[in-house]
């Protein structure tokens, strides 16, 4: 079991999310805005953040270049997700300092294999 | 001559004795008049003989001569009758005009050849450029239309002799262009509007003191259906993990039905993404026009699948951005894997925040597409930009696809004259060969090319087609061989691969007779590989150090340097030993050795291959 936040803001995806984490056990968070994201995270220290790059007001891209600017923030991973799903995005992301990258649509398969990566 | 000169003069002297005899005799006879008579006898007879002696010289040298000077001066021919007691000076002198009147008569038909070769190319080339459908406008150094064709008048309304030609497009564009040209690009792309706002591509060239302009009717672009595609992949990112999820309620055959459609439409949304993120530009830009404005280290020639102008005026944009922050950026390309180079703008200082970069991205960075975002731009390429930190330094990346080949070549290869100089034979002169040369990573069996580059000869000129590549030769190459030839493993590390080289070798020498100097050493390298690449090399073979042992004899030095040395062709240092460099010297070489060979009774490529047999003991002959 490990803490999760997850920052989307499609409702849709986000009760999709819900349901798998919550299947599967893990305790979760969502916020739906990239503003205020990176306070969250210094506040609640989960253990993986589920990222989706296009978000309102800050982007998820901003979001992990800040965390990882604070030394803090280290033991926090991050797995960004993305409907923009080229190699060159998933370049960019890690270049940023993102653990992971998860084009969408994303399988359950997949999500969970990357999850299981990045918390094991 | 000196003889006849010689014979006068002892004539005069004996005339001059028997003259002095006989006034002396008159004296010793005595008498009242004696010393009158013998003085006048002296006088008299000495004034006879003067004259004679004027005469003779006047008619016989004097005038010959005079009238000698005045033939040659006026390229007469000259009689030999006046000149018949000048000796060999006559003949000397007709045999000269002679000469002159022939070489006029050669130099005279040289001009009437050259002017008409020169009538037939330009009426090929007014040909061509009348009818090849795009527009081309040539502008001399001031911008002012020297030249243009109907398609451009078409293009370009109001077109006219001598007008600025930046009048008639959106005057960015071209200034951009020119500032690519000036950053020592010899040609590069340009889009742009017309003043009645059509829009246009096409291609800017540098020549002799002005422009040449080749426009086209750009096809309207529609843009790629990106926001299409962003929400197909939102509802399906939304539905996959949902449907995923599904279980209990909804009977299983029906549930597998909605999960095979949602991966159906998660697998479409994929491969739509793939497709329009390879929609990379298929034109190629060199990156001295991409780094047109900006400051620079160390960049290598390499071409890009790029726009030149789109991407120059991005990467000017984000320069300009970078310092109003008060950095100071630089731009270098560094390997990247996946055939691509990373472009980097690197600065000492803090890094830019992502989110402002993304900002920068939405303006429109090209004056010639003004609807075009920075964003835009970068998806056309296939490619993003992000920042990155090292230490107290900052940069911006951005990976760009490598396209193959030089985007800097001159794009037409014409000799009009072929035609005229008869067809293709045996004899030396009228060979069509491919003068080449190898690099290697060594000198045994077991060492593998690096380097290939050809040059092209037809009729005993050289056509101005070429082949230069890197191969990749598919291991580390030894220090040493790069102290001689400095090709390094980085710099081949994207080359093509020894088949994919060899093959298009193949396709370039086709039909022509291979020409190397050491032939066996080069010949042995493509022959061993035949059975790896498939590609055979049948050819006919011309080794320039056999020749060269035809012409001076076994016992010289036959080396490279030996022979051009005594060829009077001189190999700039930086080009010896580089495939192309040795290529140009051994074509050089060839060129000059056919009329040497042709003087020793060789003319023909048969001649030279049983010729060949009587130097087996310096070096094998490469003909199979």
């Amino acid at each position: 079991m490990a803490d999760i936040l997850v920052i989307e803001d499609e409702d849709n995806i986000a009760t999709a999310l819900d349901f798998l984490l919550t299947r599967d056990g893990h305790r979760h968070d969502r916020i739906a805005t990239g503003r205020g994201a990176v306070d969250r995270i210094r506040q609640t220290r989960p253990d993986l953040v589920l990222l989706d790059v296009m978000l309102p007001e800050v982007s998820g891209y901003q979001i992990v270049q800040d965390v990882r600017a604070d030394p803090d923030l280290a033991g926090v991973r991050v797995l960004m997700m993305t409907a923009r799903g080229s190699v060159v995005e998933r370049r960019k992301g890690l270049a940023l300092g993102a653990d992971g990258f998860i084009a969408k649509p994303f399988e359950l398969a997949e999500l969970r294999a990357e999850m299981a990566r990045l918390l094991s | 001559m000196r003889r006849r000169i010689l014979l006068l003069f002892l004539a005069a002297l004996v005339a001059s004795l028997a003259l002095s005899g006989l006034a002396l005799w008159r004296l010793t006879q005595g008498g009242q008049d004696a010393v009158i008579q013998a003085a006048m006898i002296a006088g008299f007879g000495l004034l006879g003989l003067m004259t004679a002696l004027w005469f003779l010289f006047d008619r016989h040298l004097a005038r010959p001569l005079e009238s000698l000077a005045g033939a040659l001066r006026t390229g007469r021919v000259p009689d030999l009758e006046q000149a018949r007691h000048l000796a060999d000076l006559g003949p000397a002198a007709r045999d000269a005009a002679l000469a002159r009147e022939r070489s006029d008569q050669a130099l005279a038909q040289a001009l009437e050849d050259h002017a008409a070769e020169t009538l037939r190319e330009k009426a090929s080339l007014e040909a061509i450029l009348a009818d090849f459908g795009a527009g081309a406008v040539m502008a001399d150094a001031r911008g002012r239309v020297v030249f243009y064709n109907a398609s451009a008048a078409r293009l370009l309304p109001g077109l006219a002799l001598d007008r600025a030609l930046d009048g008639h497009l959106t005057p960015g564009a071209l200034r951009a262009a020119q500032m690519r040209l000036a950053a020592g690009a010899a040609a590069t792309d340009l889009t742009c509007l017309t003043v009645g706002g059509v829009r246009l591509s096409g291609r800017l060239r540098a020549i002799e003191d002005g422009l040449l302009l080749i426009l086209r009717d750009s096809a309207i672009q529609r843009p790629a259906p990106r926001d299409t595609l962003e929400a197909l992949r939102r509802h399906a990112s939304t539905l996959v993990p949902m449907l995923d999820a599904l279980d209990g309620p909804i009977p299983p055959a029906l549930a597998q039905a909605i999960r095979a459609e949602g991966q159906g439409l998660a697998t479409a949304t994929r491969r739509l993404s793939q497709i329009m993120a390879s929609d990379a530009p298929g034109d190629v830009a060199g990156l001295t026009e991409l780094a047109a404005g900006l400051d620079a280290v160390d960049l290598p020639r390499l071409a890009f699948r790029a726009q030149a102008a789109s991407l120059n005026a991005l990467l000017l944009m984000l320069d300009a951005r970078l310092r109003a922050l008060g950095h100071a950026p630089v731009l270098s390309v560094h390997p990247d894997p996946d055939d691509q180079m990373r472009l980097t703008l690197d600065w000492r200082g803090t890094p830019v925040p992502i989110d402002l970069l993304e900002g920068w991205l939405t303006a429109t960075p090209d004056p010639g597409q003004p609807d075009l975002t920075g964003a835009e731009i970068l998806a056309r390429h296939g490619t993003g930009i992000w920042p990155e930190t090292e230490g107290g330094s900052a940069r911006l990346v951005m990976p760009l696809a490598l396209a193959q080949g030089i985007a800097d070549g001159l794009g037409v290869t014409y000799d009009f004259a072929l035609a005229t100089r008869g067809a293709a034979s045996s004899r030396l002169a009228d060979l069509t060969c491919v003068v080449f040369d190898t690099e290697t990573t060594g000198l045994t069996d077991r060492d593998r090319i690096v380097q290939i580059a050809g040059l092209r000869l037809a009729r005993g000129r050289l056509t101005g087609e070429r082949f230069d590549t890197l191969v990749n030769p598919g291991g580390p190459i030894p220090p040493a061989s790069t102290a001689i030839h400095h090709i390094t493993d980085a710099m081949v590390a994207d080359a093509p691969d020894l088949t994919a080289a060899l093959t298009a070798f193949r396709h370039f020498c086709d039909d022509s007779v291979l020409i190397a100097h050491n032939a066996p050493f080069d010949m042995g390298f493509l022959r061993r590989a035949e059975a790896q690449t498939g590609a055979r090399f049948d050819n006919r073979v011309l080794d320039t150090v056999l020749l060269s042992a035809m012409v001076w004899g076994q016992s010289a030095v036959h080396t490279l340097d030996a022979l051009t040395e005594r060829l009077g062709i001189t190999i700039p240092p930086d080009a010896r030993h580089t495939a192309m460099g040795d290529t140009i010297a051994t074509a050089q070489a060839y060129l000059a050795l056919i009329p040497a060979l042709e003087a020793k009774g060789i003319t023909r490529f048969e001649e030279v291959v049983a010729k060949a047999r009587d130097h087996r003991a310096l070096i094998g002959d490469a003909n199979r």
